[in-house]
């Protein structure tokens, strides 16, 4: 008998992310692209410090433990010695836009060919919920004060995908969304299209997802989706920023 | 035998570097680092290695951890306040056992600091490798040629043990120039097995360098523990200069033995039975040589230190346990002593014992 669909062997048996939590979802479309173009053997992800933590006894393949923030760098340091390996971050927002804001900007900056992906969730998720610099203006965070953020006391949203995509020698720059079947499906794509620019044309890509979290949303995970559609999406608009000539 | 060349202590750490096998150098420019940085931004390439001007120091200790990672022989040098920004980093280092080398060269005092040549790091960089408690390999060069066989020497330590090399020097032996003799290049290095380079699927060789659970116990700890008892036994490296029958003893390293040495020619040539015991290894310190002291017929023993306060007087002082009469010797900023002021000392100290 043909199998239809077998669980993807690059996942290694349960996780510790919370019920509808983006990570392992987004771990899953990421093992699902590395499967389908045989390219799990050449992978080797800077893992930032974050709930993306729980990928490590998870995914199956090569990861490499970096400080808080600085994947960015890691990965440069990784990709001069690898050259021809697929080399990419696993960030959240605070690690890529927030602490780590200047090593993605300048390994950007350079064109270094890697990927970088950053989780959105628009919270510091591991560290209990308080604000990032991408939280929402008005969500209430465990150090936002009782009436949520308020710009005239820490600004507006960090939305670093626009940022990225002025940077001269950035070859690819995408945000996403994984909170709907079609979403997850252009997801795949976005990332699948980051790592082949960066394997065939040595590009510096760029992949932001914006992904669940029910626990700091304060919502159940099976409205998290909805939170995401009617809350996030407004603030951070989805699409591909900047593509090489237009592809 | 190779030929000899006039170069100073920051080129040949760099060039020494690159003989030694080192293909991936990241760094950021601080004075007086800068020159060692620009050999390097020509000389990487021209043997096809690769070379990076990081964004920031920590930037560039992040670059070499993933060179490493990777399997590379990643190298980065700095001075002062910038270690500072490197410090969680090579704690990371530390922690996950990645071989790497780095060097230091001192400039003076706290915060924006000053420029001179100095020896104010030596707490910083012996008693733990940022937070957590682990240590580098920690070496002090006394001239140029020593500072290059001891770069030189350090990629094979760091392999040999997994571990980070610090290379403690300052801006004396960093700038002097002095006639060198180059250790050969060596080529087509093996990459080390158990790096990141792409795992094969079947999870057999997956690395994960946060995931060693056998680093991240008490297990793991002891085993810290175990490799500095090893360093402390088998690692440890010093210079006796004159010592043989030595009542009066100097204790100093880098630019302030430089600066001693002299002096314990001319209290020689006084009739002064003194000597100079210079610590190579900061860390293992040579502890144990030291506490012998005593029972080698040595009468008193001069800490000599470009530090106030004195800071390496505290693991003398450890070592000797109280056995013989320390006595100090120091400055800083821009006051640094003089040959002279060293042997006015010194016989003072002959004059008490
Ligand atoms: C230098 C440093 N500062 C602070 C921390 C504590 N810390 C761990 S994860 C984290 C925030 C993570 O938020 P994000 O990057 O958005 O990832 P998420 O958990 O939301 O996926 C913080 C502040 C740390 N590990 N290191
Ligand atoms: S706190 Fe949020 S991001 Fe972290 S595991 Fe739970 S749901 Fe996921
Ligand atoms: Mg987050």
């Amino acid at each position: 008998m043909k199998a239809v669909y077998e669980r993807n062997p690059l996942l290694m048996g349960s996780n510790k992310f919370c019920p509808g939590c983006g990570h392992p979802l987004l771990n899953k479309i990421i093992a699902d692209v590395l499967a389908e173009n045989n390219w799990a053997g050449d992978a080797i992800t800077a893992l930032c410090i974050g709930c993306a933590l729980n990928m490590t006894p998870y995914v199956d393949w090569d990861l490499v433990q970096c400080p808080h923030g600085r994947a960015a760098a890691v990965a440069t340091g990784i990709k001069h010695v690898q050259k021809s390996k697929l080399v990419f971050t696993y960030q959240g927002d605070g690690d890529a836009a927030g602490i780590g804001l200047t090593e993605t900007f300048h390994a950007a900056s350079r064109g270094e060919p890697f990927t970088q992906i950053m989780v959105n969730n628009q919270i510091y998720g591991m560290t209990g919920g308080q604000s990032s610099c991408t939280t929402l203006i008005g969500q209430k965070t465990t150090t936002s004060g009782p009436s949520g953020r308020d710009p005239a006391h820490t600004g507006y949203p960090t939305k670093l995908a626009e940022v990225i995509a002025m940077v001269d020698a950035a070859g690819y720059v995408a945000r996403v969304s994984i909170h709907t079947p079609k979403h997850i499906r252009q997801a795949k794509k976005a990332i699948e299209k980051a790592f082949r620019l960066q394997m065939e044309e040595n590009k510096y890509t760029f992949v932001e997802v914006l992904a669940m979290c029910p626990t700091n949303f304060h919502v159940e995970p099976w409205d998290a989706p909805a939170y995401t559609e009617e809350k996030v999406l407004p603030v951070f608009p989805l699409g591909e920023f900047k593509t090489p000539e237009g592809r | 035998m190779a030929k000899r060349e006039l170069m100073s202590g920051n080129v040949a750490m760099a060039e020494s570097a690159i003989r030694a096998g080192c293909n991936f150098f990241a760094s950021y420019p601080i004075t007086p680092q800068t020159t060692l940085l620009e050999y390097m931004s020509t000389r990487m390439f021209e043997v096809g290695r690769e070379f990076i001007q990081a964004e920031s120091e920590i930037g560039a200790i992040n670059m070499v951890m993933g060179a490493a990672a990777a399997g590379g022989r990643a190298f980065t040098a700095t001075a002062g306040m910038a270690v500072s920004l490197m410090m969680e980093t090579l704690s990371y280092l530390c922690a996950a056992k990645l071989p790497s080398v780095v060097v230091n060269i001192q400039r003076t005092g706290a915060g924006a600091g000053g420029i001179t040549s100095s020896q104010t790091d030596f707490h910083y960089a012996t008693k733990s490798m940022g937070h957590g408690g682990l240590h580098a390999y920690v070496l002090s060069p006394g001239d140029v040629q020593e500072a290059a066989d001891l770069v030189y020497d350090a990629f094979a330590f760091a392999e040999k043990y997994q571990c980070l090399v610090y290379i403690l020097t300052d801006a004396m032996v960093a700038q002097v120039m002095e006639p060198v003799e180059l250790k050969p290049m060596l080529e087509n290095l093996p990459v080390r097995e158990g790096s990141a380079q792409g795992s094969a699927l079947g999870g057999t060789k997956r690395i994960n360098t946060i995931n060693r659970t056998d680093l991240r116990s008490l297990e793991g700890y002891r085993s810290f523990e175990a490799m500095y008892d090893t360093w402390q036994r088998e690692e440890v490296r010093y210079e006796e200069y004159r010592m043989e029958d030595a009542e009066i003893v100097l204790v100093a390293t880098g630019m302030s033995a430089r600066i001693a040495r002299g002096a314990i020619d001319t209290l020689r040539a006084e009739g002064v039975k003194a000597g100079m015991f210079r610590p190579i290894t900061l860390y293992p310190f040579p502890t144990q040589q030291i506490r012998g002291f005593a029972q080698r017929g040595i009468k008193a023993v001069l800490d000599a230190e470009v530090a106030v306060p004195a800071q390496m007087i505290d693991d003398v002082d450890h070592a000797l346990q109280g056995s013989l009469p320390l006595y100090k010797i120091d400055c800083t900023w821009n006051t640094v002593f003089t040959t002279e002021d060293i042997e006015k000392k010194l016989r003072e100290v002959a004059q008490e014992v």
